[in-house]
């Protein structure tokens, strides 16, 4: 019974924490600009993440050491190096485009512009961060974050046309647009196939003393979790699809997003709208600036957890604040959320190799993981879609900047 | 030896830019979709807020938005190389729209919910 609640709870909040700024804004994206054509992306960085996620849980449980630490270890601090560099720098600008949507899902509410919101939200991240344990973090945030299923439901009420979505689960080529194309299936696959996550969750696991003896519930709770988080970003997408599509608007801002539940809610739509990106953004903010200050104090050997008191992990404390001052302080410069977000978004896809490739390295090593090493078919997954992620990065990246 | 190791990243650069370039055919489509789209975006928070469906203030804040990515437009067909035929005819759909979002952008201000 113990472990069906545990996988139960693990279910939940994965489907609560899977939509965050960059899935929203991307999925929303892709449904106003090219109806159901993108769902592929979607499925396809579901099931990578499905992959990953199940390693990260895996590796943690069976060789009791979080991804940075065996990274470390096993390849040496030089090499380390270059994905602490990668994900500092890139958890920065995440952490920038997540702060913005709880920024802007403030504005949203009371018409103050979203630079002003930027302490706060960064202030109350801090505050949670600094008294929370890491049991609040990460279920407190993913359970508030349920409210995202109102996008299933509306949906829902939309009646899409189900076997044009079903169609979609394959990869077609566009009909217009060929850069844009590209370059939105690149910040999808960049915003689900996120590194942050995987350094959170192996921490997590570590934080949270699995053994062996979590393998099979690390497996269920990766597969149903991620595949249900899966189907609230294929919401998001479809809603956009029927309610941005047939009138020609294309998001070029965050304040077009917030019209998406309207036709189906009305005014409660669009409040639900704004506690959705607010709550998802906020937990989003936590893993990240948690992500970041693992990932240092992990590669550096200091002290962490997130359950040890801010004095005795001090220079971990020190790195999540800092790193939350620095995202708040891009916010309060004005940049525009959704640039950050798209951006960061296929910088995430194009840096995925740096990422993953180590990764799935230690994953086949029988000194890390015993009798508990990858098979083929994980392994193929993994650096397909990657492989891919990374080609269609290089080419439309440019193309879209060349394209304005 | 070191240009045998750059062509890759030479080949990438060249098919880049080649791909990059959008023929004038394709501009114009691209400022037809981008104003109508900032036209509808318009005629939805308007028609959103007599509802009383979204708060004033941000019907207030996206028009406004909406009238600056217009501005940007005409812009932007003011000073890019389209056949003229085509310019004169995206800058007076733009006025149209313009002058759309700015009667929308009144209303709101105003408070009057009886726009039409």
């Amino acid at each position: 019974v113990k472990k069906i609640l545990e996988i139960a709870l693990g279910i939940v909040t994965s489907i609560g924490g899977f939509l965050e700024v960059g899935s929203l804004a991307t999925s929303a994206q892709a449904g106003a600009a090219f109806g159901y054509q993108l769902i592929w992306a979607v499925v396809l960085g579901t099931v990578c993440l499905i992959f990953l996620v199940e390693m990260s849980g895996r590796l943690a449980a069976v060789s009791k050491h979080t991804l940075a630490s065996a990274m470390r270890e096993r390849f040496g601090y030089p090499f380390f190096t270059v994905p602490l560099v990668a994900m500092t720098l890139l958890g920065l600008l995440v952490l920038a485009s997540e702060l913005g949507g709880v920024c802007l899902a403030f504005q949203l509410v009371t018409g103050v512009p979203f630079p002003w919101w930027a302490p706060l939200a960064a202030g109350g991240a801090w505050l949670l961060l600094w008294k929370g344990t890491f049991g609040v973090i990460e279920k407190g945030a993913s359970l508030l974050g349920l409210i995202t299923v109102v996008f299933v439901i509306a949906a829902w009420k939309l009646h899409p046309s189900w076997p044009s979505v079903a169609a979609s689960v394959l990869p077609s080529l566009p009909t217009h647009e060929n850069a844009r194309y590209g370059f939105i299936a690149v910040s999808i696959l960049g915003a689900s196939i996120a590194p942050y996550l995987l350094y959170f969750y192996s921490s997590g696991a570590v934080e949270d003393r699995w053994n062996e003896s979590d393998v099979p519930v690390n497996r269920v709770t990766a597969a149903l979790g991620m595949s249900f988080g899966g189907i609230l970003a294929i919401a998001v997408l479809i809603v956009s699809a029927l309610v941005f599509l047939p009138r020609g608007i294309r998001i070029d801002r965050f304040d077009q997003v917030a019209l998406i539940l309207i036709p189906v809610m009305g005014r409660a739509g669009f409040f639900l709208f704004a506690g959705a990106l607010g709550i998802a953004c906020f937990g989003a903010a936590l893993e990240v600036a948690l992500s970041v200050a693992y990932v240092m104090a992990q590669g550096f050997g200091w002290r962490w957890s997130e359950d040890a008191r801010p004095r005795d992990a001090a220079r971990f404390t020190l790195v999540y604040t800092v790193t939350l001052a620095g995202g708040a302080l891009i916010v309060l410069l004005g940049a525009d959320p959704l640039a950050i977000t798209l951006l960061s978004m296929a910088l995430t896809a194009a840096l995925l190799p740096i990422a993953i490739v180590p990764f799935l390295l230690l994953m086949n090593d029988p000194r890390y993981l015993r009798d508990h090493c990858n098979g083929w078919i994980g392994n193929i997954v993994v650096c397909g879609i990657v492989g891919l992620a990374f080609v269609l990065a290089i080419v439309s990246i440019p193309l879209e900047i060349l394209g304005g | 030896m070191r240009l045998r190791r750059c062509w890759p990243f030479a080949a990438w650069a060249l098919l880049v830019v080649a791909c990059g370039g959008k023929s004038p055919a394709e501009r114009v489509a691209e400022h037809d979709r981008t104003r109508a789209s900032w036209e509808q975006t318009a005629r939805f928070v308007g028609t959103a807020w007599e509802r009383g469906a979204v708060p004033a203030a941000y019907a207030r804040r996206t028009l406004a938005t909406t009238l600056e990515e217009l501005a940007k437009e005409d812009r932007a067909i003011a000073t890019e190389p389209l056949p003229e035929a085509e310019r004169l005819r995206l800058r007076r759909a733009l006025d149209r729209s313009r002058a759309l979002g700015q009667s929308l952008a009144s209303a709101v201000g105003a408070g009057s919910r009886s726009r039409k």
